[in-house]
């Protein structure tokens, strides 16, 4: 109960100022001191080609998968300015950090698209900032190619409404849905070399790990000819992974197969210091780290994942130069969100000459028909009418992802070795020390 | 489809002489005068944010409208009854994901869903309300802080239905139309200001501001509190849940209901410090709180880069510790400026001090008086002798 009672007078000039300062009016006033850019014509262009092409890379930025969108895009940016840029125009990214938060994600989608202009947007790493997303590209209708989270509910809203979701692609990772077929295709050419006869899956109880765990036992059974004594989603937040390890020590295992990501680390860095008598890999986030096996000191020794690529896998011709020129500008390698985020960036460069526009409906449809050789393999996304409209196309004639190992070189520093597909392989499965 | 969603939004003024009083110019000091041109302005400013090619604007100021009325809800139950809520996100997101499961399990139309949402938000104010009659002080704010956890935790135990910790998508949305979302907020908005004026101007205010003071003086005088904070908590549940379900069903959050836009612990503490910063127990400090505070927090977030390193390490640390700074800001307030920016605004415009109407305690800003009554529970609690409430 503030002021009922009537005014005493008039106030003086400068009170009604800094009165009006505290109301709407003066919120008004701040945030508009907040824009200082003109309008550029909102997100997506309406056709032709501008002298300045903008694309925004949106990720994490303490986070090293956000980290490498946000570079590797800009690493594609450079290359491209010194080439004669995009059909001539010169190429700016301008980069977002979305901070993990779907607010975060939303504001600076927003300031990228009808602030800046941006005419596409890459990135994006978790799958609550992409769902949170997807409105606002139909609202932007701006095309944009993600760099991050597996989820399939994406593709499930643009074949729900293709009109308006169309303006979404996947250049990576493979969904989840490919993320099983490629941990069955493992097993079957793997397992049998590795011991693994009798295996736990190990899955953390989020949304992406539904489709895999779904599945799993009746094809590593059926198509592998496994036992799988227990299918395990971990609670999400666990922190404390004996209880689940004595259980499945006492049903001797030979491996725990994985479905990792948020909980990956704790659950890792336990299972090296209790020394368990099984194998651990499969899908595991952190450990795609290349500084992973440095920052847990070695623990994360034999254990695999899969990955879109690694700095030493020659999937393309592109792989490792791309890989190089990162740690180059970076002094340091790309996660797995760096290879699709730079992907991304020439498909779009692809694209945009390919229709002599910005507009993003021609850029719809040039990125409907692409097919891209990049770092990650052959790139192309289903149709509309397609299983997963606008995903990423999984297979030996497009993109699988590597299954790697973490292994000691002579000098006791971690390599990631790839052990599959064969044609990439650089080594062989090797047991923990501790199970030798 | 804007006409008819737009009626639904309109305030009738009840047949409450109170409320026609509310609104009456004639009425009114200078200071509401102010705030009524301001309101005025924030009424005509989206079609001309739009023209003027400052839609970015138009969609902050949009989900600054739905921030302000939760930190509104917040205030009229912590705010004047002194029981401190740590998770009133649970109505926002009560009402919110009701509205969206219904909607998507059911395919119910939204002008179905929205309200089934609001009355399930009504309920959890119930829910939440029974026990601050029996608990006090800490052991309330316990509950409060809990209940939203365990709500995340059903909402990913049950995923298929809820989208989990990833979100849920495929709901429907009134409009994805910025200036229509943007008077539905501002609806929004100005009917929950309206409303919680007149019920906190009213008998009721004064006697919800009374319990804040010394609620056994208010069983001394033969009413009862219980009625009257339970009335409080049923009015939060109600128009945060609705205010929840329009920020899901418009292009706020564009038909995507998550836990960290709904559900989180960050929102229900961003609430308690914007209301602190406006002014505790006052509802127009609050909704100017709200307003200021995430207005604010997105002009830092978006500080150009100056290119110059040092500067730029500056803006860049701003940027991601904004929730800091403005804690240490509300705890500076607490000290300093405990009644909040506005009630001490409108001491200087009006050159006197302008406390609280009741005031029980020789004139204690509703902050210090629930800070104190929150002490004295915690003293008694842990076996120090309660009563002295410095």
């Amino acid at each position: 109960m503030v002021n009922n009672g009537k005014p005493k007078g008039v106030a003086s000039g400068v009170d009604r100022r800094s009165f009006l300062k505290a109301t709407g009016a003066g919120s008004a006033t701040v945030a508009l001191a907040g824009c200082t850019e003109t309008i550029t014509g909102g997100g997506g262009g309406d056709g032709g080609i501008p002298d300045t092409i903008t694309i925004g890379a949106m990720g994490p930025a303490d986070a090293p998968f956000g980290d490498s969108i946000l570079k590797s895009a800009q690493l594609a940016a450079d290359e491209m300015n010194e080439n004669g840029g995009i059909a001539g125009a010169d190429v700016e990214v301008l980069t977002r950090d979305t901070m993990d938060q779907p607010s975060t994600a939303r504001t600076g989608y927003q300031e990228l698209t009808s602030t800046e202009g941006a005419h596409a947007t890459v990135g994006i790493f978790g799958s609550e900032q992409l769902l949170a997303l997807m409105p606002e590209f139909a609202s932007a209708e701006t095309v944009h190619l993600t760099a991050g989270a597996a989820s399939t509910e994406a593709p499930a809203l643009v074949a729900d409404d293709y009109e308006t979701n169309k303006y979404w692609f996947r250049v990576g990772p493979v969904n989840s849905v490919f993320l099983l077929e490629a941990m069955i295709q493992y097993a079957g050419s793997q397992f049998e070399a590795m011991g693994w006869e009798t295996v736990a899956v190990l899955a953390e109880d989020y949304k992406w790990t539904e489709p895999i765990t779904s599945d799993i036992e009746s094809r590593l059974v059926d198509e592998v000819g496994v036992d799988v004594v227990d299918v395990r989603r971990v609670a999400s937040g666990t922190e404390d992974f004996t209880p689940v390890y004595d259980q499945l020590e006492a049903s001797d295992i030979d491996g725990a197969f994985t479905a990792l990501a948020h909980t990956g680390t704790n659950s890792l860095v336990q299972w090296a210091q209790q020394q368990r008598p099984f194998g651990y890999g499969g899908i595991h986030v952190p450990t795609q780290l290349p500084s992973f096996y440095s920052a847990t000191q070695g623990a994360a020794i034999s254990t695999f994942s899969q990955t879109t690529a690694t700095p030493t896998s020659e999937i393309t011709d592109k792989t490792i130069p791309y890989a190089e020129a990162f740690n180059e500008a970076n002094d340091g390698y790309p996660v797995y969100t760096g290879y699709s985020a730079y992907d991304a960036m020439y498909m779009l460069k692809e694209a945009i000459e390919s229709a002599e526009s910005v507009n993003s409906d021609d850029l719809v449809t040039e990125l409907e028909n692409i097919s891209y050789t990049g770092t990650a393999g052959n790139i192309e996304f289903f149709g509309q009418d397609g299983e997963f409209p606008h995903d990423v196309r999984f297979g030996e004639d497009y993109t699988t992802g590597v299954f790697f190992q973490w292994q000691a070189d002579s000098e006791g520093n971690g390599v990631q070795e790839v052990l599959w597909p064969d044609n990439l392989a650089t080594g062989e499965y090797v047991p923990a020390p501790w199970n030798q | 489809m804007s006409g008819e969603t737009e009626s639904t939004m309109t305030e009738e003024p009840s047949e409450d002489g109170s409320l026609f009083e509310l609104v009456d110019p004639r009425e009114m000091g200078t200071l509401q005068r102010l705030g009524v041109l301001a309101l005025l302005g924030l009424a005509v400013f989206a079609p001309i944010g739009v023209i003027l090619g400052r839609e970015l604007m138009v969609l902050q100021l949009t989900g600054a409208f739905i921030f302000a009325t939760y930190v509104m809800t917040w205030d009229v139950v912590s705010g004047y009854t002194g029981e401190i809520s740590f998770g009133h996100a649970l109505f926002f997101g009560v009402g919110a994901y009701t509205s969206a499961i219904v909607n998507t399990q059911l395919e119910l139309s939204l002008f179905v869903t929205i309200p089934i949402g609001v009355v399930a938000a009504t309920l959890a104010g119930l829910l939440i309300g029974f026990p601050s009659l029996r608990l006090h002080g800490p052991y309330f704010s316990l509950i409060t802080l809990v209940t939203p956890i365990i709500l995340i935790s059903m909402l990913v135990f049950a995923s298929d239905i809820t989208g989990g910790a990833s979100g849920l998508t495929g709901i429907d949305v009134l409009t994805r139309d910025t200036i229509i979302s943007y008077y539905l907020a501002f609806g929004v908005f100005a009917f929950a200001l309206v409303l919680f004026l007149a019920i906190t101007r009213s008998d009721a205010g004064t006697v919800l501001t009374a319990i804040r003071e010394d609620e056994m003086a208010v069983q001394a005088a033969g009413l009862n509190p219980q009625k009257f904070k339970l009335f409080a908590f049923v009015l939060s549940g109600a128009v945060g849940g609705l205010a929840g379900a329009i920020a899901l069903h418009t292009r706020v959050l564009g038909g995507v209901a998550s836990p960290s836009d709904l559900l989180a612990l960050v929102l229900s503490i961003e609430v308690i410090v914007a209301a602190i910063l406006g002014g505790m127990g006052t509802i127009t400090g609050a909704a100017i709180g709200g307003l200021m505070f995430y207005m604010t927090v997105r002009f830092l977030r978006a500080l150009p880069d100056f290119g110059v390193p040092l500067l730029e390490t500056l803006t860049g640390a701003v940027a991601d510790s904004y929730f800091l700074i403005f804690a240490l800001l509300a705890l500076v307030f607490l000290f300093y400026v405990p009644e909040g920016a506005l009630p001490r605004i409108a001491q200087y415009v009006k050159g006197r001090q302008s406390r609280a109407a009741v005031a029980a305690d020789g004139g204690r800003t509703p902050a210090e008086s629930a800070i104190a009554k929150f002490v004295s529970q915690l003293r008694e609690l842990v076996g120090l002798e309660g009563g002295d409430e410095r």
